[in-house]
C-alpha cells in the first residue's frame, strides 16, 4: 500500500511539473499535450491507468478533475484535485497546497502482501520536493482484505510534506450509521534523520486512547515498528466490540466474557531472530459467566525465536494470587510451558472467581504445572503443594497447609481425562481419576488423625474417637441431569462414645445432582464391641436422600445381632441377644433435629444381674418409637415409645432422653397377673427371689410413673393401679381378696435440684378380705400416701384375731441407705388363746393375749421393739418384753426377748404339753433367751414352785425331770412300792439354768442348802427327790435328753 | 528405824502389787486354733475328732523369771476356751460345708480365689456361660454372706462382740492356709497369686 501511495505521488508530482511548464503554452497545451503523457506516465508508474477528465489551469496552479487511477491495487476517483505552486517554490521544489476533494480510493490487499513484510533494513527514498500544506476533504477509503473490507469515510486530512510534517486526520470508520466510529488523529512525519511516524493522539468515538505519543519508524516499503512502544489508555471489551463491528469483522471474544484493562503497555520490537512484543497491563477485570476475577501488574513478553515462540509472562489476581507463565509455541504450532501459581487464600481466591457464599481455608496452594497444547490435545500435570498459613483461625472448612499431590488433565482426540492424587501429611489421602463424565475416587487413611487434620478442631465428633484403615472408594458416571454411581467404605475399626466398630464395611448406589443426593440400596456390615465387655454384629440395609428439603433415610433394617455383655466383675451380663429396627429417620439438613419412626423386636436369650440369672430364649419384645432427636444436644423427645413383652406387659413412655437427663411418663400395663406373674415372671425368679416362690397372684395391674433423672439423682413416682388384686403367700398365711384402688409410690436416690417441691401423693385400697396369718380383715377401705422413698398408711388397720383385735396403726415403710425399713404401732387387745393357739394348730391353752408393742422398727435389718407382750394362760402371766428379731428374712434368723412369767398353774400347763401332770403354782423368769430359727442358743432362767398349794407330781413328769437333769430314767419308780404309786407330793420344785456358749447349766435351788436339789419331796412318804449329777452338760447333751423326754399323751 | 523398815515394807509391797495387772486380751492364738480346725472341718479333709470345744494351747509362761522381771507389770492371762459351737456357728459351718464340694471345684478351677480379707472372690469368669456365672454368684454371695455372719457368732460366742474383725483376720490366713495347691489367693494389693 505503501508503494502504491508512493506511486500516486510521483505521478502527481509529474503530472504537475507538466503542467508547469505547459504554463505559457495555454490551456489546449495543458489539456491536449500534457493530460495524455501524464496519464501514461503516471500509468506506467502505477503500472494501471491513469485518467483526467481535464486538466487547467488556476490562479495558483493547476486542476485535475475526474482524475481516475486503476491498477490491480487500486481504484481512486478524484472529482477535483488541486496544486497551487508558484515559480519560485517550484525552484525550491516546494508546492505550496495540494487540495484534494472528495477522493474516493479503494485498495485490495492480497494476501502475499502485508505491512510487516517490508524489511526495516531498506532505505527510504529522498523527498523529490516539499508540499506546505496537503488537504484532503471528504474522502472515502475501502480497504479490502479478502473477505473483509474496511470503509473509512469522512476522511479529512490535514498536513504536509516536509522534514517534520504534523498532521491531523480525522474520518470514521464503518458502513452503516450505528457501527460508524468516529476517529481522531493527530501526529508528525519526519523525514530527517529517520523517518518515523509519531501519532501524538488518537481518539476514538472522541476518547483518547493513547497514554503517550506512539513513534513507530518507516522505512520503505512500510513502518519499521523495531522498539515501538506505546501506551493505551483504558481499553475494553466494548471498544474492542465497538472496533470489530467498524471493521465489519465478527468479535474474537467468546460469548460472555467481558474485560476492561487499564493502562495498557504494548512494546513491539523486531530483532534478528524475529519480532518481540511486550505487554504490560497495570490493572484489569475478566468476566466470564460466573467467573471473575480481576488482576493487575501484568507483564507478558512474547519472543519469536527459530524455534517458534517463547512466551513468559505473570500478573497477580486476586485473594493475593500470583501466577507465572512460561510457554512456547513451535513450528508445529504446539504449545508448551509451565506455570506456577501462588495462591494465598484459596477461599478468597475462589469467592472472587465464582462469587458464591463464603469458603474459609487454612493455609494457601502453591501449584506448579506443566501443560502442552498441540491442536485439540492439552495435557497439564500440576504438583499441589499445601503452604502453611499465619493466620490460625479455626473457622475454616479444609487445612490445606499440609496437603500436596499431583493433578494430571488430558485432552486427546477430543476425550478428556484426569487423575488426581492427595497427600495429608506426606500420607495418601484421596486418589481420583477418570473423565468429565466417569470418576473413580479411593480415600484411604491409616488413621483417623489423618482427615482430622483436615478439619477444623470439632468438625469430627468428639463422640468419633477413633478410626483406622479407613477405605472409601467410588464410581460416579455423569447423566443428563447429574450423576449416578455406587461408593463403598471399609474400615478396620471406629471408635464412638467407646463402641468399638470393627471390620466395618458398607456400599451404596449414589445418584446426585444439584438439587439431591440419593443413597440406595445402602448395606452395612460392623462387629461391635464395648470394651472387653459387648460384643455383637451389626447388619443394616437402608435408602437414604438428602436434599435441600432435608434427609430422608429409610431404615430396611437395623439388626445388632449376637450381643453378649459380660460385666468386667462377671457379676452381670446378657447373651445372645438381638435387637432389629426398621422405618423412616427425616431432618433437615444440614442435621439438627430428625424425627424417628422406628419399629423394632428385642430378644435376649439370657441375663444375668448379680445372683440373678434368667433363661429368657421364649421371650421377644417388639416396640416402636415416634420422636424427634435433636442431633447437637443428643437429646429425644419421644412422643410415642411402646414396649410390648409378650406374656408380661406393656411399656409406653413419652418425655425426654438425655444422657444423665431424662423426664418421661407412662405406664406399665400387665397382662392379668395369672398369667404374667405366676406363669413367667415368678419362674423367672426362682433360685433369686425365694421369698416370692410362695406368691400367687391373680387380677388386673397398671402402673402409672413419671420417671425424673438427673446428674444430681433419680425419682420414679406414680401409682399402681390393681383391680380385682387376689394375693396369696404362703399357703394362704397371707392373702389379699378382691383388692381394687391404687397405691401411690415415690422412690428415688440423690436430689433434684429442678424439683424443689418433693412430690406427694396419695391413693386407697379397697380389699375384700386381707389375712395376716390368723388376723384377718374383711371390707377394709386403706388410705396411701406415698412420700419420696417412704409409704405411709395414716389410718389405722384393726384385723379381727382369735376374737380379739390387732390393731395397726402408723404404718410407715420405707427404703433408706439402701435398705427398707419400717415402723407401725402393733396392739393386741382381748385375744382368745384358746382360738389362738388352735387356729395356730399349736398345744391349745387356755386364757387371754394382749400386747402393746408400742413402735415396732425395721431397721438395719433387725426389728425390735420397747413394748410389752402379755399373756394370761394356765392362770397366770407371761410378760414378754426386749424383743428383737435380728436378720428375720435370711435364713439365719435370730429372736431375742425377756420373759417373765407368774403364777402359772403347772397343771394346766403340764396338761397342755403332755409333760407329765403336776401341780403346783410356778414363777420365774428366762433373761437373755436368744433363739437361732427356733433353736435356743442361749439363755438364763430360774423357776421356782410356790411353797403353798397343793404340790403333786406325777411319775411321768419326774421321769422327764430326771431324763433333763441326769440324763435317764429312774429305775427306782418302777420297782417295789413305787411301781402303785402314781403322783408324789413334793416339797418344792425350783432350778436355775443356763444356755451359755453352748454349755447347759443346771442347778436345783429346791433347797436352799444345797444346789442338787431340783425337786424337794414332800415330808411325807413316799418322797422323791430329784438332783443333778452332772450341772454342766453340753448343747448337744441336752437336745439328746429332750429329745428323749416322753411326750406320750394319756400317761400321767 | 521400825518406822523405816515399816515404810520400806509398806512401799515394796504396794509396788510389787501394782505391778500385778489383769489383761482382757484377745485369744488370737486360741482363735487361730480355733479357726484352723472350722476350715479343716467345712473343707472336710482334715476334720478332726473330738469335741466341738478348743483346748487352748497352755498358757505361755510370763517371759523370764527374775526378781527384776517379777517387778515388771506382769500379765495374769486369762486363760479362755474358744467357743466354736452355738447353734448359730454349727447352722453357719453346715451351711457352709454344704457348698464346700461345690467351691472347692471352682477354687480347683481357678474362677474363685480367696481374698484377703477371710472372703471368696471371684477372680474369673473366662470360660463359664452365663448360667455357670449366676450360679457362681450365688454360690459367692452366700459364702460371703455365711463367713461374715460366722465371724460375727463366734466373736459373740466368746464375749468379745466387737472383735469380729479380728476374728475375721485370723480366719483369712486359716482358709489361705489350708489352701490347696493351684488355689488362687489374693494378695493386699489385690493381686493374686498361685498357691
Amino acid at each position: 500500500m505503501k508503494k502504491t501511495l508512493s506511486t500516486v505521488g510521483l505521478t502527481l508530482l509529474a503530472l504537475l511539473l507538466a503542467c508547469a511548464i505547459g504554463w505559457f503554452y495555454a490551456d489546449q497545451l495543458l489539456d491536449g499535450v500534457a493530460r495524455p503523457q501524464l496519464e501514461n506516465l503516471a500509468g506506467t508508474l502505477l503500472d494501471g491507468q491513469v485518467k483526467i477528465g481535464r486538466l487547467q489551469r488556476t490562479e495558483h496552479g493547476v486542476e485535475a478533475l475526474d482524475l481516475q487511477v486503476s491498477t490491480p491495487q487500486i481504484s481512486a476517483e478524484i472529482p477535483r484535485l488541486i496544486v497551487n505552486f508558484s515559480i519560485a517554490s517550484l525552484w525550491h521544489r516546494q508546492l505550496e497546497m495540494i487540495l484534494i476533494n472528495q477522493p474516493q480510493v479503494q485498495l485490495k490487499l492480497d494476501g502475499k502482501q502485508e505491512p510487516g513484510d517490508a524489511s526495516p533494513q531498506q532505505s527510504a527514498p529522498q523527498l523529490p520536493f516539499s508540499v506546505a500544506l496537503i488537504q484532503i476533504t471528504d474522502g472515502q477509503f475501502d480497504l479490502s482484505a479478502s473477505p473483509r473490507t474496511f470503509h473509512f469515510q469522512q476522511l479529512n486530512f490535514s498536513g504536509s510534506l516536509q522534514p517534520r510534517s504534523p498532521f491531523t486526520l480525522s474520518g470514521s470508520v464503518g458502513e452503516d450509521s450505528p457501527d460508524r466510529q468516529s476517529f481522531n488523529i493527530a501526529g508528525e512525519l519526519r523525514f530527517s534523520p529517520a523517518r518515523t511516524l509519531t501519532l501524538q493522539r488518537v481518539s476514538w468515538q472522541e476518547r483518547q486512547i493513547l497514554n503517550a505519543p506512539l513513534t513507530v519508524a518507516l522505512a520503505e516499503g512500510g513502518m519499521d515498528l523495531k522498539d515501538s512502544r506505546f501506551v493505551l489508555a483504558d481499553f475494553d471489551d466494548r471498544q474492542l466490540q465497538e472496533l470489530f463491528n467498524a471493521l465489519n469483522q465478527p468479535s474474537p471474544l467468546p460469548k460472555g466474557l467481558d474485560f476492561a484493562l487499564n493502562k495498557v503497555g504494548i512494546g513491539v520490537s523486531f530483532t534478528d531472530s524475529g519480532a518481540q512484543l511486550e505487554l504490560t497491563v497495570d490493572s484489569g477485570q475478566i468476566t466470564w459467566n460466573q467467573f471473575n476475577s480481576s488482576f493487575s501488574r501484568l507483564r507478558a513478553d512474547l519472543l519469536q525465536t527459530s524455534q517458534g515462540w517463547e512466551m513468559s509472562g505473570q500478573f497477580s489476581g486476586p485473594a493475593q494470587s500470583n501466577i507465572r507463565v512460561n510457554a512456547r509455541l513451535d513450528h508445529n504450532k504446539q504449545w508448551s510451558g509451565k506455570a506456577r501459581l501462588l495462591i494465598a487464600d484459596p477461599g478468597e481466591l475462589k469467592e472472587a472467581l465464582f462469587g458464591g457464599s463464603p469458603m474459609a481455608f487454612r493455609g494457601g496452594l502453591e501449584l506448579a504445572t506443566d501443560f502442552s497444547l498441540s491442536g485439540t490435545n492439552l495435557a497439564i500435570t500440576t504438583k499441589i503443594q499445601g503452604i502453611p498459613s499465619k493466620e490460625q483461625n479455626n473457622q475454616y472448612l479444609l487445612n490445606l497447609s499440609t496437603m500436596s499431590g499431583e493433578l494430571k488433565l488430558s485432552l486427546r482426540d477430543g476425550k478428556e481425562s484426569f487423575s488426581l492424587a492427595l497427600s495429608q501429611a506426606s500420607q495418601p489421602l484421596l486418589r481420583a481419576s477418570g473423565t468429565s463424565q466417569k470418576i473413580n475416587v479411593a480415600v484411604q487413611a491409616a488413621q483417623l488423625d489423618a482427615i482430622k487434620q483436615l478439619l477444623p478442631p470439632g468438625r469430627i465428633p468428639n463422640q468419633l474417637q477413633e478410626a483406622a484403615a479407613i477405605d472409601l472408594s467410588g464410581e460416579i458416571s455423569a447423566t443428563k441431569t447429574g450423576w449416578t454411581g455406587q461408593i463403598r467404605i471399609a474400615a478396620k475399626h471406629a471408635v464412638i462414645e467407646g463402641l468399638t466398630l470393627a471390620k466395618l464395611s458398607g456400599r451404596s448406589k449414589l445418584q446426585f445432582n444439584s438439587d439431591r443426593i440419593i443413597f440406595s440400596r445402602i448395606s452395612a456390615n460392623s462387629d461391635v464391641a464395648y470394651g472387653a465387655t459387648l460384643t455383637g454384629k451389626i447388619n443394616a440395609t437402608a435408602a437414604a436422600e438428602i436434599s435441600k428439603s432435608g434427609l430422608i433415610l429409610q431404615l430396611d433394617q437395623v439388626a445388632v445381632t449376637d450381643i453378649n455383655y459380660n460385666a468386667e466383675d462377671g457379676l452381670s451380663g446378657i447373651g445372645a441377644a438381638a435387637v432389629s429396627v426398621v422405618g423412616s429417620v427425616k431432618g433437615d439438613w444440614p442435621l439438627q433435629t430428625i424425627a424417628l419412626d422406628l419399629n423394632g423386636t428385642l430378644s435376649v436369650q439370657e441375663v444375668l444381674a448379680g445372683v440373678f440369672y434368667a433363661d429368657l430364649s421364649q421371650y421377644k419384645a417388639t416396640f416402636s418409637l415416634q420422636g424427634e432427636e435433636n442431633i447437637n444436644t443428643a437429646e429425644l423427645r419421644a412422643r410415642s415409645l411402646k414396649i410390648n413383652l409378650p406374656q408380661i406387659a406393656q411399656l409406653t413412655a413419652a418425655g425426654h432422653f438425655k444422657t444423665g437427663k431424662i423426664d418421661a411418663q407412662g405406664q406399665v400395663k400387665f397382662i392379668e397377673l395369672k398369667e404374667s406373674y405366676n406363669k413367667t415372671i415368678k419362674p423367672l425368679l426362682e433360685g433369686t427371689v425365694t421369698q416370692l416362690e410362695a406368691l400367687e397372684l391373680s387380677g388386673h395391674t397398671t402402673v402409672d410413673y413419671h420417671v425424673l433423672k438427673q446428674s444430681t439423682g433419680w425419682q420414679v413416682s406414680g401409682a399402681t393401679i390393681f383391680k380385682g388384686l387376689n394375693a396369696h403367700w404362703n399357703q394362704e398365711k397371707v392373702a389379699i381378696i378382691d383388692g381394687n384402688g391404687s397405691l401411690p409410690f415415690v422412690i428415688g436416690n440423690g436430689s433434684l435440684p429442678d424439683i424443689p417441691n418433693q412430690p406427694r401423693s396419695s391413693g386407697e385400697m379397697s380389699i375384700q378380705a386381707l389375712t395376716f396369718g390368723p388376723a384377718t380383715i374383711k371390707q377394709a377401705r386403706l388410705k396411701i400416701t406415698a412420700e419420696p422413698n417412704r409409704m405411709t398408711l395414716p389410718s389405722s388397720l384393726r384385723l379381727q384375731l382369735a376374737d380379739g383385735v390387732l390393731a395397726i396403726s402408723d404404718l410407715t415403710m420405707g427404703w433408706d441407705e439402701g435398705q427398707p425399713q419400717g415402723e407401725l404401732n402393733i396392739n393386741v387387745a382381748g385375744v382368745n388363746l384358746e382360738a389362738l393357739t388352735r387356729e395356730l394348730g399349736l398345744p391349745v391353752m387356755q386364757g387371754s393375749l394382749s400386747a402393746d408393742l408400742g413402735k415396732i422398727r425395721y431397721h438395719n435389718r433387725e426389728l425390735s421393739t420397747a413394748g410389752v407382750a402379755s399373756i394370761a394362760v394356765f392362770d397366770g402371766h407371761f410378760k414378754i418384753s426386749n424383743m428383737r428379731y435380728i436378720q428375720p428374712f435370711t435364713s439365719h434368723p435370730t429372736f431375742s426377748a425377756d420373759i417373765d412369767f407368774n403364777a402359772i398353774d403347772l397343771q394346766q400347763a403340764t396338761r397342755t404339753f403332755d409333760f407329765g401332770e403336776m401341780n403346783g403354782i410356778l414363777d420365774g423368769h428366762i433373761r437373755g433367751l436368744q433363739l437361732y430359727g427356733r433353736t435356743p442358743a442361749a439363755f438364763e432362767a430360774s423357776v421356782s414352785t410356790r411353797d403353798s398349794g397343793t404340790r403333786n407330781i406325777s411319775v411321768k413328769a419326774l421321769n422327764n425331770i430326771n431324763i433333763l437333769s441326769q440324763g435317764g430314767m429312774s429305775a427306782a419308780l418302777s420297782r417295789g412300792i413305787y411301781r402303785f404309786i402314781d403322783f408324789y407330793r413334793y416339797h418344792k420344785i425350783a432350778f436355775d439354768c443356763s444356755l451359755v456358749n453352748d454349755t447347759f447349766t443346771l442347778i436345783g435351788t429346791a433347797r436352799p442348802d444345797s444346789k442338787r436339789y431340783l425337786v424337794d419331796g414332800s415330808f411325807l412318804p413316799p418322797r422323791i427327790d430329784i438332783t443333778i449329777s452332772t450341772p454342766t452338760i453340753s448343747f448337744k447333751e441336752m437336745v439328746k435328753r429332750l429329745s428323749r423326754i416322753d411326750r406320750t399323751s394319756g400317761k400321767t | 528405824m521400825r518406822t523405816l523398815v515399816r515404810s520400806f515394807s509398806l512401799m515394796l509391797t504396794l509396788a510389787v502389787f501394782s505391778c500385778v495387772t489383769i489383761n482382757i486380751y484377745f485369744p488370737a492364738e486360741e482363735m487361730r486354733g480355733a479357726a484352723d480346725k472350722i476350715v479343716n472341718e467345712v473343707w472336710g479333709e482334715k476334720t478332726a475328732p473330738g469335741s466341738d470345744s478348743v483346748t487352748p494351747p497352755p498358757a505361755s509362761k510370763s517371759p523370764g523369771n527374775s526378781f527384776y522381771q517379777a517387778l515388771l507389770p506382769s500379765a495374769a492371762y486369762a486363760a479362755q476356751d474358744i467357743n466354736v459351737s452355738t447353734p448359730a456357728i454349727r447352722a453357719i459351718k453346715d451351711s457352709i460345708k454344704e457348698r464346700a464340694s461345690q467351691l472347692i471345684g471352682l477354687l480347683n478351677s481357678g474362677n474363685v480365689g480367696l481374698s484377703h480379707d477371710g472372703l471368696l472372690k471371684i477372680r474369673t469368669t473366662d470360660g463359664l456361660s452365663l448360667k455357670q456365672k449366676g450360679q457362681l454368684n450365688q454360690l459367692v454371695k452366700a459364702e460371703n454372706s455365711d463367713r461374715l455372719r460366722l465371724y460375727k457368732e463366734i466373736a459373740k460366742a466368746n464375749n468379745f462382740p466387737d472383735k469380729a474383725d479380728e476374728v475375721q483376720s485370723i480366719f483369712a490366713s486359716s482358709w489361705r492356709d489350708q489352701a490347696q495347691k493351684g488355689w488362687y489367693l489374693e494378695k493386699a494389693d489385690g493381686s493374686w497369686q498361685q498357691r
